[in-house]
């Protein structure tokens, strides 16, 4: 219950934002990367509750910024026409791809994951009749107004802050769908599949099914983000989905928390206005992901969502603290002999 | 005919290439569970080495060679002791931190050095040619030499009372510490001939295409392509799955193109995954991650 608290009051937070800067046009942008940052760190975090990590997302994120573009661009198809059908078609790659590596051990899905984020990366150079190659695509328009009916009843996408409220209901709405994925019986699946994938098996829980449909449902949920990048930036090239992407989705997720569907929010709203805040240049922004990574992972287990009970409760035993992070039941499981 | 030994030739100086930081990170994942995602900078941090060495006190190339490997040793044993062991086996949390490590190592040489391209000579060059193929002398020993690392590897691996101790802590580390073997000492032996392979490969493929932050990257992608192909935790996997990948790529960039090759490479790792998704040499482990 608290978490859902907790997980609604980020997002009010995110809405009353552009309100606090008054709707200043430089921080609206970087808000609105912040948002789509943490879209991103969701589907990474939904992944984490199955305890798989992925190095490839770049490739669901660059492949629907890709796709979406190239269909608006060439085809001149309707935005809302042609998400929905790259969303489908991404999730059949996502199929194709899940299929062999989730089989085999974890470190196998690493590094299957990131070798395919890589030849996506080297297709779009590759095919630049299509792709615009190496220079990218330009003048990548906003998302077409939704006509509902007159002019009363139509949204339109042009100004700033309409792109980014937006931007605020898919996120809004994909940590609601994936909130309640991990939070009905289901989920309890899901986290039996995490913690006991032999006992999983055999209690008759089909795991790799589960595995699969979390990963496809995840690669979706990236390939959105990355058809909203598209639109909002309105420029796309081959670097901006590299190996650095893969990370920083995880870097999201991972100095946020992976305990909480709100902790990819947190930790892009940190990493996105801490490099605003310290005006890191982009040479030098993977100098902070990589120290903050290395923070999280030795003195900030549970990410930055732990901070305010660790802080609070340093009376309190050890395993209160980190009970709710899918990752201490891992540690347990891993302790006994 | 001579197509096939251009193939052939190229072919094994990518294997020069690939195999030295192949076999480093596939022992470090047998021994430590580490997939090392900072192994690439090891290789870089070898050939920046080497450049400032050379280009700064003038010394002899081989013994810049010989002090960077030991700049890279010492670094990457302060690495394991300080980052890597706390972790224990934790498979996900050290593949985070090697990440983490990586972009700073990276970024770090970025603002220090600078992301531009630095040139070394090699100390002695010319061409060779026989029957119809040439190569570079200093691409033939580069590639002898890389090969030949990478072989006296594999042998003190496979013969020596050092190599078996280091097999033994990757087989069960419980019953390694039963025989009185030292897994702490086994873990800094291991990263320590890992990183020296990767540096080594780093200061002799540095004179060829110059010295970048970048440049651990490519060869770490092919390296992981090749150690899923050849079976994770496999020695003899990763000599044949490394020749393999480079026969294939050389023969695809030759007739095709480089982007093709690389893709080529995926598309025949994506069905060895399909078919055999321990890899040539790979057996199933009980641990799912």
């Amino acid at each position: 219950m608290k978490r859902r608290v907790l997980a609604a009051w980020t997002v009010v937070v995110l809405a009353v934002l552009p309100i606090l800067v008054g709707f200043d046009p430089y921080w609206l942008t970087v808000f609105t990367s912040l948002a789509i940052n943490a879209l991103l760190g969701t589907t990474i975090w939904v992944l984490f509750v199955v305890g798989r990590l992925t190095l490839g997302h770049a490739a669901f994120y660059g492949m629907g910024a890709y796709g979406v573009s190239l269909l608006i661009l060439n085809a001149g198809w309707n935005f809302w026409v042609a998400l929905p059908v790259v969303l489908i078609a991404i999730a059949l790659v996502a199929v194709a791809v899940g299929f062999p590596t989730l089989r085999a051990r974890g470190a196998y899905f690493v590094l299957t994951t990131f070798a395919f984020a890589e030849i996506v990366r080297l297709g779009y150079v590759r095919f630049a009749h299509l792709s615009g190659g190496a220079q990218g695509l330009f003048g990548i328009p906003r998302p077409d107004p939704i006509v509902l009916g007159g002019d009363l009843l139509s949204i339109s996408f042009s100004s700033y802050a309409s792109l980014y409220y937006l931007i605020l209901a898919a996120l809004a709405i994909v940590s609601a769908c994936f909130f309640h994925y991990v939070n009905t019986p289901l989920g309890l699946v899901l986290k039996s599949v995490h913690d006991e994938p032999m006992l999983a098996q055999a209690l008759g829980i089909n795991v790799f099914a589960h595995l699969l449909v979390t990963f496809v449902v995840s690669a979706v949920g990236a390939a959105l983000a990355g058809a909203l990048y598209a639109v909002s930036a309105g420029y796309i090239e081959p670097n901006l989905f590299g190996i650095h992407t893969s990370i920083n989705a995880q870097a999201f997720a991972i100095i946020g928390g992976i305990g909480s569907v709100s902790g990819p929010i947190v930790g892009a709203a940190f990493l996105t206005t801490l490099s605003e805040g310290l005006h890191v240049t982009r040479t030098a922004a993977p100098l902070v992901t990589g120290v903050a990574l290395i923070v999280a992972s030795f003195l900030l287990r549970g990410g930055l969502i732990t901070l305010p009970s660790r802080l609070a409760g340093f009376g309190a035993s050890k395993r209160d603290r980190t009970r709710r992070s899918p990752r201490a039941t891992h540690r347990r499981r891993r302790a006994r002999p | 005919m001579s197509d096939v030994l251009q193939v052939v030739v190229y072919g094994l100086t990518l294997a020069g290439l690939y195999l030295p930081i192949a076999l480093g990170l596939n022992l470090i994942f047998g021994v430590m569970q580490i997939l090392n995602f900072a192994h690439g900078e090891f290789y870089m941090l070898g050939a920046l080495f080497t450049w400032g060495l050379l280009s700064t006190l003038e010394i002899n190339f081989v013994a810049a060679v010989a002090i960077s490997l030991l700049l890279v040793v010492g670094l990457s044993i302060v690495i394991e002791r300080g980052f890597f062991r706390p972790l224990g086996d934790d498979i996900q949390r050290s593949l985070i931190v090697a990440l983490g490590l990586g972009l700073i190592l990276q970024t770090s040489v970025v603002l220090l050095v600078g992301p531009d391209v630095k040139h070394y000579e090699f100390p002695f060059g010319g061409m060779l040619s026989t029957g119809g193929i040439s190569v570079s002398a200093e691409k033939l020993t580069t590639t002898l030499l890389a090969l030949g690392s990478a072989g006296l590897f594999y042998l003190v691996l496979q013969r020596t009372r050092l190599g078996r101790s280091i097999r033994a802590v990757a087989q069960d580390q419980q019953a390694a510490m039963l025989q009185g073997i030292n897994p702490g000492r086994v873990r800094s032996v291991t990263i320590a001939l890992g990183s020296s392979l990767a540096a080594l490969g780093g200061a002799l493929g540095g004179s060829s295409f110059g010295v970048e932050p970048f440049m651990g990257f490519d060869f770490l992608l092919y390296s992981f392509i090749i150690i899923i192909l050849g079976g994770l935790g496999s020695m003899e996997g990763t000599l044949l799955a490394g020749v393999l990948m480079a026969l294939l790529q050389s023969a695809v960039t030759l007739y095709v193109g480089a982007t093709e090759a690389a893709m080529a490479s995926f598309l025949v790792l994506y069905v060895m995954l399909l078919v055999r998704p321990t890899g040539l040499f790979g057996r199933a482990r009980k641990s799912l991650m």
